[in-house]
């Protein structure tokens, strides 16, 4: 089982190594393998949303960075409003504090990642926790319509805000993911765990601004 | 149709409790885009047995009968790119090395018989096969979508077909699904031993062996021993 480390300006020296390691998988990932975006002479991706706005969540297991992903609140700039507005046609863009937009999702395919229990479903875990942790009531964001069924398998309830739509072959869909204690529960349920996934260590900033928080 | 039909149809893909008002429902939506069939299923991978992975059977039952006594899943083009693609795709643009077998054109000959002829297919993450696929069928001889219309039909049914794995598996978490024995059984045949081989190191008879082997492929719903390792291992029920 890994463990989820929460990763922001605050404490993001105790983690030099294992940062530097999640920006190289990211490169291998979406630049090498999925060619989103351009390459890196340093072999490390990086965009306009790796502000000190963005909260990481760095999954470790055996010392290494297996998976990992990027929560940014969607009242700030974020991919969806300003790259995939289009993909809200139903709903609408989300822009609230207490909705996370979740990319960047990365799992290290030789960790039987994709398993009913495997390192995926464990990332997930770490997300609804966090999300109910601090105060959330959304996460989301664009993603393959491949891996929607992955939310679902665990019980949650996903809202698209619009159709598919195809970007060079593949299907994307802009979803959210409704934060509850009864997802939490599910997706603990799923792996077969009643402890807590995150590790906090440092100084960590509420996700919400303090007069927000309820 | 018009979008707002499309997120009707994915509300309700939230409130069916079993998998049958889903089909038919899906059914109805799909003939709005000329298609008049549909199965959703795990694909079978290497030889394995279709039938037992099949989620929504909306094919012609004699057909489908025909295709499983027949393991056509093993020599159809369709069947096999379903799994070796994330894409959704039209059945004729599956790859001619795939479609051009006399297998896959026999098969695909056959389909016409009961009014297939074309079709549309949309593969999904699935947690518990290699992959899942939704794959609609058209009696016309090319069936056609605008992009609008993909994009309606891609999102119903990667949705549905979440809605219906998370019905069939939502409290399917089994870690005792094998015994000790079976799960050890099978560690040592991932590792490349023979039954005799296990047999001995385990100190138990051969015939033994092979009991726990059945039993494991059995639980596991494989026709292999290789298949119900790589399955045990999936459901992490061992860690090869």
């Amino acid at each position: 089982m890994i463990s989820v480390h929460v990763v922001q300006p605050g404490n993001r020296h105790l983690y030099e190594r294992e940062f530097d390691e999640f920006l190289r998988r990211r490169h291998d990932y979406f630049v090498t393998k999925k060619r989103w975006r351009p390459e890196s002479p340093d072999g490390r991706e990086i965009d306009q949303f790796d502000t000190d706005a963005a909260t990481y969540l760095l999954g470790i297991e055996e010392g290494q960075v297996v998976t990992s992903c990027r929560l940014i609140p969607t009242n700030l700039p974020h991919l969806v409003s300003e790259v995939f507005p289009n993909f809200c046609e139903a709903r609408g863009v989300p822009r609230r504090p207490d909705w996370a937009e979740w990319t960047r999702t990365f799992v290290a395919t030789e960790q039987h990642g994709l398993g009913r229990r495997g390192t995926l479903t464990q990332l997930c875990c770490a997300v609804m926790e966090y999300a109910l942790e601090e105060g959330l009531t959304a996460v989301g964001g664009i993603q393959e319509t491949y891996f929607l069924p992955q939310h679902k398998m665990l019980g949650w309830t996903v809202r698209p805000m619009g159709l598919a739509q195809e970007v060079n072959g593949e299907y994307y869909i802009v979803a959210y993911i409704d934060v509850t204690e009864e997802a939490l529960r599910r997706a603990r349920r799923v792996l077969g765990i009643d402890h807590s996934l995150l590790v906090r260590r440092g100084d960590q900033r509420p996700f919400l601004p303090l007069e927000r928080r309820a | 149709m018009i979008d707002a039909d499309v997120f009707a149809f994915l509300e309700r893909c939230d409130t069916y409790t079993s998998a049958g008002p889903l089909l038919d429902d899906l059914l109805q939506m799909a003939g709005n885009f000329g298609f008049n069939h549909l199965i959703l299923s795990g694909v079978p991978m290497g030889g394995q047995r279709l039938d037992p992975m099949v989620e929504l059977m909306g094919w012609p039952a004699d057909w489908f009968e025909r295709y499983c006594e027949r393991t056509y899943a093993t020599v159809d083009g369709v069947c096999i790119y379903s799994g070796q693609t994330t894409r959704p795709f039209y059945w004729h643009d599956v790859p001619e090395r795939l479609a051009g077998t006399e297998g896959s054109r026999r098969v695909a000959n056959e389909a016409t018989e009961f009014g297939i002829r074309s079709g549309f297919a949309v593969p999904f993450l699935s947690l518990n096969h290699w992959q899942s696929v939704v794959s609609f069928a058209s009696p016309s001889k090319d069936c056609k979508m605008s992009d609008r219309e993909k994009a309606q039909l891609v999102t119903m049914a990667t949705m549905a077909g979440a809605a219906v794995e998370a019905l069939v598996y939502q409290d399917e978490y089994r870690p005792n699904l094998l015994t000790d024995r079976e799960r050890e059984v099978l560690l040592w045949a991932g590792s490349g031993k023979t039954h005799s081989e296990i047999g001995k190191i385990l100190g138990i008879a051969e015939v033994t062996v092979k009991k726990h082997v059945t039993s494991a492929k059995e639980k596991l719903n494989v026709a292999t021993t290789v298949q119900a390792v790589i399955q045990a291992a999936r459901l992490r029920l061992i860690h090869p």
